[in-house]
Order: C-alpha cells, then sequence, then structure tokens
C-alpha cells in the first residue's frame, strides 16, 4: 500500500516535467523535495522558502541544513503578509492571505524560471482540517502530490526515516501567527515574545510544545507527557517568559494538542466584528 | 469573587465580572472534589480561559477535571505557573 502511494507520487512528478516547491523545511517539503529532485534531477526541481518575521528561525535552520547536505536547488524570497492588513488583523481565515501571496510569489517565479508546476506539501491528512491557505493554493493552481498519492503524515515520516532524510521525526512547526490567538493583531513584536518564548521551552529540553499568545498571557501547551517536568520547571520558566513582556504565564493543564486556536473560532466568529475594528487599528 | 481575583485584578478578570456564573460552578465543581485550596479566574480577551491557583501537587487531579471544567463554559484550563504556592 505505502510502496504503492510512493509510486504514485513519483508517477505524478514525472507528468508535472518541472516542479517549482513551496519549501518550509518542514516535514512534508524536505521529503516532497527530496523525492522530486531524486525523479526530475536538479534542472527541473526549485524548492523556494519565504522568508519573513511570522517563519520560525529553528525552522530556517533545517531547511537549510537539508538544502545543504541533499543538494536542493533553492531559493529564499521576502514575503510581507504583515503589511497586508487583512492578514494582520488575524482572522480566523489569516493563512488565506499569507498563502495567496507566497502562491502567487511562487507562480512568479515559476514562470520566470519556465518550471511548469507549483506544489505544496499538504498531505493525505490536512483534508478536512481547518486550512484555509489550501484554498488559496487550489485557487491558484497549486498542485498538493502528497496528498494526490493519498500519503498520510505518517506514511511520510515513516519514508522520510527510509529515505535518510533528519526531519522524519520533527514535530509540525506551523508559522509563528498560528500561536496568536484569532482577533489579536498579528505584530512583529507578538512574534518575537512567541519565538523567544518557545526558545526557552527548547532550551529546556521540550520537544513537543506551542507557546500560544493570549494578548497579555501567555498560554503554554506542552505535551502530556512533559507536563510534570513543565510543573517542576515552572517557577524558572515562568520568570523568563514574563520577562519577555507578558503579564501572566500559564499552563495548560491538557497539554499540546495540534490546531487549539482552532478551538475558539466559533467563539472568535461570534466576536470577530466586535474585534476586527480594534484588531485593524492596531495594525494601522 | 475571591481573594485572588481581588488582589490580582487584570483588566480580563474584571470583564469577566465577579458574579460569573461558570466561576461560581468552578468553585462548586471544586469543593466537590476537596479541592478547597484552588482559586480560580477567567482571564484572555474574551474571559475563555480558566486560570487556576493552586499548590503544584494538585496539577494531576485538576488536569482529570479539565474536561469537565471546559464544559462551564471555557476552552482552556490552566495553572497560573506564578501563583503556585511556590517562592519564585
Amino acid at each position: 500500500m505505502l510502496e504503492q502511494k510512493f509510486t504514485r507520487l513519483t508517477e505524478l512528478l514525472e507528468e508535472f516535467g518541472s516542479v517549482c516547491i513551496g519549501y518550509s523545511g518542514g516535514v512534508d517539503s524536505v521529503f516532497l523535495s527530496k523525492v522530486a529532485l531524486d525523479v526530475l534531477g536538479p534542472e527541473r526541481v526549485l524548492a523556494v522558502t519565504g522568508l519573513s518575521e511570522a517563519y520560525p528561525g529553528v525552522q530556517h535552520e533545517m531547511a537549510l541544513e537539508c538544502v545543504r547536505r541533499f543538494g536542493i536547488p533553492h531559493l529564499e524570497i521576502e514575503t510581507h503578509e504583515l503589511d497586508d492588513p487583512n492578514y494582520a488583523a488575524n482572522p480566523s481565515n489569516r493563512c488565506y492571505f499569507c498563502k495567496s501571496e507566497l502562491w502567487s510569489r511562487l507562480a512568479e517565479v515559476a514562470a520566470e524560471r519556465g518550471l511548469a508546476v507549483v506544489l505544496d506539501g499538504s498531505n493525505a491528512d490536512d483534508v478536512g482540517d481547518h486550512r484555509p491557505g489550501m484554498q488559496a493554493a487550489r485557487e491558484r493552481g497549486v498542485r498538493s502530490p502528497l496528498l494526490e498519492a493519498g500519503l498520510t503524515k505518517a506514511e511520510i515520516r515513516e519514508l522520510s526515516r527510509s529515505l535518510g532524510l533528519p526531519t522524519w521525526d520533527l514535530p509540525a512547526a506551523p508559522c509563528l501567527a498560528s500561536r496568536i490567538q484569532y482577533g489579536i493583531a498579528v505584530t512583529p513584536k507578538r512574534l518575537r515574545q512567541v519565538e523567544d518564548a518557545e526558545t526557552i521551552l527548547r532550551g529546556a529540553g521540550f520537544r513537543e510544545f506551542r507557546v500560544r499568545h493570549h494578548g497579555d498571557i501567555a498560554r503554554l501547551e506542552v505535551a502530556p507527557g512533559e507536563l510534570h517536568r513543565a510543573l517542576e520547571l515552572a517557577p524558572g520558566l515562568a520568570r523568563q517568559i514574563r520577562g519577555l513582556g507578558f503579564e501572566r504565564v500559564l499552563l495548560d493543564l491538557q497539554g499540546y494538542r495540534r490546531g487549539a486556536l482552532n478551538e475558539s473560532i466559533t467563539l472568535t466568529q461570534l466576536t470577530a466584528d466586535r474585534q476586527a475594528p480594534a484588531a485593524r487599528a492596531e495594525v494601522a | 469573587m475571591n481573594d485572588e481575583f481581588e488582589q490580582q485584578p487584570s483588566p480580563a478578570a474584571e470583564d469577566s465580572g465577579g458574579d460569573d456564573p461558570r466561576l461560581a460552578a468552578l468553585q462548586d465543581l471544586l469543593q466537590q472534589h476537596g479541592l478547597l485550596e484552588v482559586r480560580a479566574v477567567a482571564v484572555g480577551s474574551r474571559g475563555e480561559i480558566a486560570a487556576l491557583t493552586a499548590p503544584l501537587h494538585l496539577a494531576d487531579r485538576l488536569a482529570e477535571l479539565a474536561t469537565a471544567i471546559k464544559r462551564l463554559g471555557f476552552l482552556y484550563v490552566t495553572l497560573d505557573l506564578e501563583n503556585t504556592g511556590v517562592d519564585t
């Protein structure tokens, strides 16, 4: 079954002929880039990374390491999603505005370089999740070969391991804006607070975690298995993270779970009209 | 509402109001489970976070109650890391 899906992936890449890949340095895009490179060769593959304040530095390092190690043709472009008030106001479809810019830019790069198709790293598990960014991709003709081949995240990890990719067991690392509660404006300062707080947790040895930004509050989610360690380290962690400008540091008792801020979407949508003017004013 | 609320008001806690029925229900729930040392406030821009003040050794018991606490109308159930009875 897995072999068949992998074969389907290689067939899709051969059909595309040449590809421009949105490359974040995460599990999916590294795997896709490596397979594309193996199937198509370096002349017909380009991995493109969009750099902005919302892109985690730790992921940038991994992206560059894989480029160096595997010889993936690579280009970095600066993106300016924070300049878009629709994005910065942080509505529940924020990703749509970010990805709209990213995929438009990649389409330009692909056209300039004569690459036939723009690809993203969406996989079969992403279907049904709250992912407005996928809508932006579809609107711009971006293809998702991992998804089209039916590959799940677990399968991509398994295949990545067999290919010797260092990302095979990398925790998911979406953009830093995903940590900021919907309706609270995305600003460079808040993104830095999130990144610095997560650097503190990483430095303390935590592996899977998020720092959720609720305005003056930092809500820490750590993997349930690491909850006791977080409690042991609580005083020091709280002091350091408060030093970044938070008034309260709270530990979520249910621990890390993917898309936790999406749990507030219904509430957000109900109050969006009330909060949107304030968020827009803040970023204006 | 309680000592925590009176001594350490935050804008969000004030927004949630001193007569928040969710907090009254939460205190009842904590009492039913013998967690008399625990205090709670509603924080966050919409009062969506239950912030519990408790000694750290009660964290496991509070985690077991998290789902029940969310049913009272909170999106997140948390422990305030700087009000745990530990000298920071």
